[in-house]
This record gives structure tokens, C-alpha cells and sequence, in this order.
């Protein structure tokens, strides 16, 4: 069995803005997954994909790309990156063929044909300025050029945000064409949950710049449940399980760690499986309540 | 790299029709002064060789020489790629590719020496016309003039291009060499500026401002070394911002 390689390694990388802080970020991608990096706006999720692409230096700790350290002397590894930003990146007055042109001129392994097939098959005129291009058909022309250079690894930040569930579901499509090669790997930044549930393998989660919880999203689901109960018995839920308790009129909503667990010792009670925005939002909730 | 000098002229290419219109405006305007000093005019004034006559050839040369330097400073309008580069958030993009940091910067040097070298082209072109076909200017003078304001030009546009890597917009980037130049030259000249107001005489700024001319002419090469020396400068200092802010486009 061939051991499975991190395309993404983050170590303790720490970027300090004053106002705002990356603290301590560690977590890994491995080669072949899915990796849906979600978090609510401004927790950090743009600032880790500019760190990871070297767009910003960080103040301490590793971030591996490929295995090889991002450190501003290794651009070529760049070569096997597709990358998709929440905001076009293009002139407005530049058109798919001139694109073509630059990054011809910019990528080693460039596919013209490539780069017009995916334009075809994203519906995308090659003759018309980009500025007059909508939101979706601009972030299918970023992912027509991300996928046209045989990039190994597609990191995107929220690229299905603002977009309409149609387009949304074509660009998921796209993703799930592109993983079907084994060595291809996907870093996708979003808060829509639903999308990353439905394509993601790993989850790393990030909130007030801190990683709040990484790792397989099977896993993840399953350890997590909703626990619904009267505001009484509540208070019998160990703290240790807790992750954030919601108490109303009718009863408490608790969101716990180890479902399993509360199953057996709570058997009497309803225990629901919870969603990655349920998880998302409790662990929000409980960081802004302050509970460690 | 080559890439990202397409995506400057893509981005400069928006300026052609304005280059265009001077050009055809320059053209129209030398071909006038080559009638008038043949034909009409300024030959008549030329030939009384009387004071008044030289004056105006004097400032006919001037006048044609300023209408030559517009395609010049047509040409040398680098910091439009940064101001569009700025508003498509391009420099996410141009980080984004497998091109280092120095060659991103080096990048801006060859457009910027690219279109400066289109717009030298073209007055050198125009120069070696209106010289042949006229006597209003010396081919030689002209061309080495044209050289020592191409090398000008090019100091100017290296302080705008390290300007916008230290993050000044793109608007003040383009006046604060300027200004720095207008400061200096006004704190050497202090004294006969202070003197020429003061006692109404101008001998002294005529002086300098003669022998400034006469270099223009005759000295390319001191004002080529010192261009060479801004680009130097200007690109090391450029790079060392760049890599501090590392998403440079």
C-alpha cells in the first residue's frame, strides 16, 4: 500500500495583524481528499489560504506545500496549484483569450486546448471582456484556468458564495470530476456548509483565527449530536461532553462531543445527528460565550 | 514573467488610441513647421538674420522639441498598470503563479523600458525626419537630447514603480518624484532664485538653465548612467519591498 503523502501541512504558523491573529494554525491536507476549510466571515479562513500561497509571510511556525516549505523561494511549486479567489483576480477589460495568452505565458504545463474546452463547457464566451462576465460565470472562468494547467492541487476561497443553487451544484460537479484522478487534491474555504458537506472528506475548522476542530468529516458527523432535552435534565449532561448548551422555553438544545457515549448514558434522551453547520454555529456560539 | 509584461500591455494597450492621436498630432504639427520654415513664415524671419529672427528660431526649435517629448511621456505612464492591477485585485492572482517575487518585480522594469523605448522610437524616427528635411534642428543634438530626457523619463518611472511596491497610490506616486525633483532643483538654485527675484536679475537661471540644455544634448551618457543607476536601485529596493509584502502583482 503506497503511503499517503500531505499536499497541505500547516504547523504552528502564526500571522499577527495586531487587531487579528492566526493563532498557532496546525492541521494537514492529504493527497487525494477533499478538505473543506469552513468558519464564519472573518475567522481566518482567507488569511490561511494567502499564508499557504505565500500572498502574505507569516511571523512564526511551517507551512508545507508538497512537502517543501512556503517560504517565498519555492514559486514553482505554484505550477501544480490551480487557484480559485472569491473575486475574479482579472482585468474587467481583459477576455478569455487574452487570459489565455497571459497564463500561456505564465504556466509551464498550459493547455490552450485545455483552457477553450473547459470555456465550452462552462458556456463561456472567449471573445467577451470579462467585466460584463456575472458571478458565476466569473468564478468558472477562474476554475476554467485553474483546472487548464494540470494543477494537482485546486485551492479555492468560498468560491460558491453569492451564487445561485444551480451554479453552485455545476461547480460541485466540476470538483467531483476533478477528484477522480487519485493524486488530485481540493483546499475549499466556505461558510456554506451544505456544499462542503456534500464533497468534503476532511474538515478543518477555524474560528477567531484558532483551529477549532480538523479532521475526517465522517468522523466529525458522527461524533457530534444534537442533544434535545428538558431545561432539568440538562443540568445532568456532563460538562465534558458539552460543547455548547442552548437553553429555551421548552427545553435545552445541547451540542456534545461524543455521541456514542451520551447514547449509553443518556439513553431516555433525543439524541440527533447534527449537521457541519450545527457543529459550526455551536462551536461559534460557545467561543463567543467564552467557554474554554 | 512574460505572462505578467502581456498582461502590462493589455493593460497599457487601452492607452494606443490616446498614443495615436498625439502621434498623429506631433506629425501634423513638424510637418507645419517644416512648410513654414521652407516656405512661408519662419523662413522669412529665419533669413532677415536679424535678432528678433534668431529668436524665433530659437523658440521654433523649443516648440518642436516639446512637441517630440509627448509621445514620451505618453509612453511613460506605468503607474496605469498599477492602478489597474489595484482595482481587479490582480496582485491575489499574480501571487498565485509560479513566478518568484524578483521576476514579478522585474516584470514592471521591462514594461516600463519597453514603452519607453516605443515612445524614444518614435522621436527618434520624427527627429531623423524633420532634421533631414529641415534646419530648424541638428539630428545629432536632437537624438541626444531625446536619449537624456528617454533616461529621465526612465529614473521617473523607476521612483513610481518602487513608490507603488512601498504602497503610495498610484495617484500621488506619479507627483511625488516630480515634486522631489522640483524640491531639489529648487534647493541648489536657492540663492539665484532668491536673486533673480530680488535684484530682477535672471542671468543666472538662464545660465543653468543653458547648460542644462547643452548636457541634454551633448551628455547622453552621463544622464543614461545615472537611469541605469535609479533602475538598479530602485529594482533591489523594489524586490526588498515586494518580498516583505510578498503579494505583489
Amino acid at each position: 500500500m503506497s503511503e499517503i503523502k500531505n499536499v497541505i501541512e500547516f504547523r504552528n504558523a502564526v500571522k499577527d495583524y495586531g487587531d487579528f491573529k492566526l493563532d498557532s494554525i496546525s492541521f494537514i491536507v492529504p493527497e487525494g481528499s477533499v478538505c473543506g476549510f469552513i468558519g464564519q466571515n472573518g475567522a481566518g479562513k482567507t488569511t490561511t489560504i494567502a499564508m499557504l500561497l505565500d500572498i502574505i509571510s507569516r511571523d512564526s511556525g511551517e507551512v508545507m506545500l508538497f512537502g517543501e516549505p512556503v517560504d517565498g523561494k519555492h514559486a514553482y511549486l505554484r505550477e501544480d496549484v490551480g487557484v480559485v479567489f472569491d473575486e475574479m483576480g482579472f482585468h474587467e477589460f481583459l477576455t478569455p483569450r487574452q487570459i489565455n495568452v497571459i497564463l500561456r505565458n505564465s504556466y509551464k504545463n498550459w493547455s490552450d486546448e485545455t483552457f477553450f474546452e473547459n470555456l465550452r463547457k462552462f458556456s463561456l464566451p472567449s471573445n467577451k471582456k470579462c467585466g460584463a462576465f456575472s458571478r458565476g460565470m466569473r468564478m468558472k472562468l477562474q476554475i476554467a484556468a485553474a483546472l487548464s494547467h494540470n494543477a494537482k492541487l485546486l485551492v479555492m476561497d468560498e468560491p460558491t458564495s453569492g451564487l445561485d443553487p444551480i451554479v453552485r451544484n455545476e461547480i460541485l460537479q466540476i470538483f467531483r470530476e476533478f477528484m477522480t484522478d487519485d493524486d488530485h487534491t481540493i483546499m475549499l474555504s466556505s461558510h456554506i456548509t451544505g456544499d462542503l458537506e456534500k464533497i468534503a472528506d476532511e474538515v478543518v475548522f477555524i474560528d477567531g483565527g484558532r483551529i477549532v476542530l480538523a479532521g475526517n468529516k465522517d468522523d466529525i458527523l458522527e461524533k457530534h449530536a444534537l442533544l434535545k432535552c428538558s431545561n432539568e435534565d440538562a443540568a445532568e449532561i456532563s460538562e465534558s461532553f458539552t460543547v455548547y448548551k442552548q437553553e429555551g422555553a421548552y427545553g435545552a438544545e445541547i451540542l456534545v462531543n461524543d455521541a456514542d457515549a451520551c447514547r449509553r448514558l443518556y439513553p431516555g434522551m433525543v439524541i440527533e445527528l447534527a449537521s457541519l453547520e450545527e457543529i459550526m454555529i455551536n462551536y461559534v456560539n460557545r467561543a463567543k460565550n467564552g467557554i474554554a | 514573467m512574460k505572462g505578467l509584461i502581456i498582461k502590462d500591455l493589455y493593460c497599457l494597450k487601452k492607452q494606443f488610441i490616446m498614443f495615436a492621436f498625439i502621434i498623429t498630432g506631433v506629425v501634423a504639427v513638424a510637418i507645419m513647421f517644416v512648410l513654414s520654415e521652407r516656405f512661408g513664415n519662419l523662413r522669412e524671419a529665419v533669413s532677415g538674420m536679424t535678432e528678433a529672427g534668431l529668436d524665433i528660431a530659437s523658440i521654433v526649435k523649443f516648440s518642436v522639441m516639446f512637441f517630440m517629448l509627448l509621445p514620451l511621456v505618453c509612453t511613460g505612464n506605468i503607474a496605469d498598470s498599477f492602478n489597474d492591477d489595484k482595482t481587479a485585485s490582480f496582485y491575489k492572482t499574480a501571487a498565485s503563479l509560479p513566478i518568484s517575487t524578483e521576476k514579478r518585480v522585474l516584470s514592471k522594469f521591462v514594461t516600463a523600458v519597453l514603452f519607453l523605448a516605443v515612445g524614444l522610437a518614435v522621436d527618434v524616427a520624427m527627429a531623423a525626419v524633420i532634421s533631414s528635411v529641415s534646419d530648424i534642428i541638428l539630428f545629432s543634438k536632437c537624438a541626444g537630447t531625446l536619449i537624456s530626457l528617454s533616461a529621465c523619463m526612465l529614473i521617473f518611472m523607476s521612483c513610481v514603480i518602487l513608490l507603488n511596491y512601498a504602497g503610495v497610490p498610484s495617484m500621488y506616486s506619479t507627483f511625488i518624484p516630480l515634486g522631489a525633483a522640483g524640491v531639489l532643483i529648487l534647493a541648489l538654485k536657492i540663492k539665484d532664485i532668491v536673486n533673480a527675484l530680488m535684484n530682477d536679475d535672471f542671468s543666472s537661471i538662464a545660465r543653468t538653465f543653458r547648460a542644462f540644455i547643452n548636457a541634454l544634448e551633448s551628455r547622453p551618457h552621463i544622464f543614461m548612467l545615472a537611469a541605469a543607476a535609479a533602475v538598479v536601485v530602485c529594482w533591489f529596493a523594489s524586490v526588498w519591498l515586494a518580498e516583505r509584502k510578498r503579494g505583489v502583482a
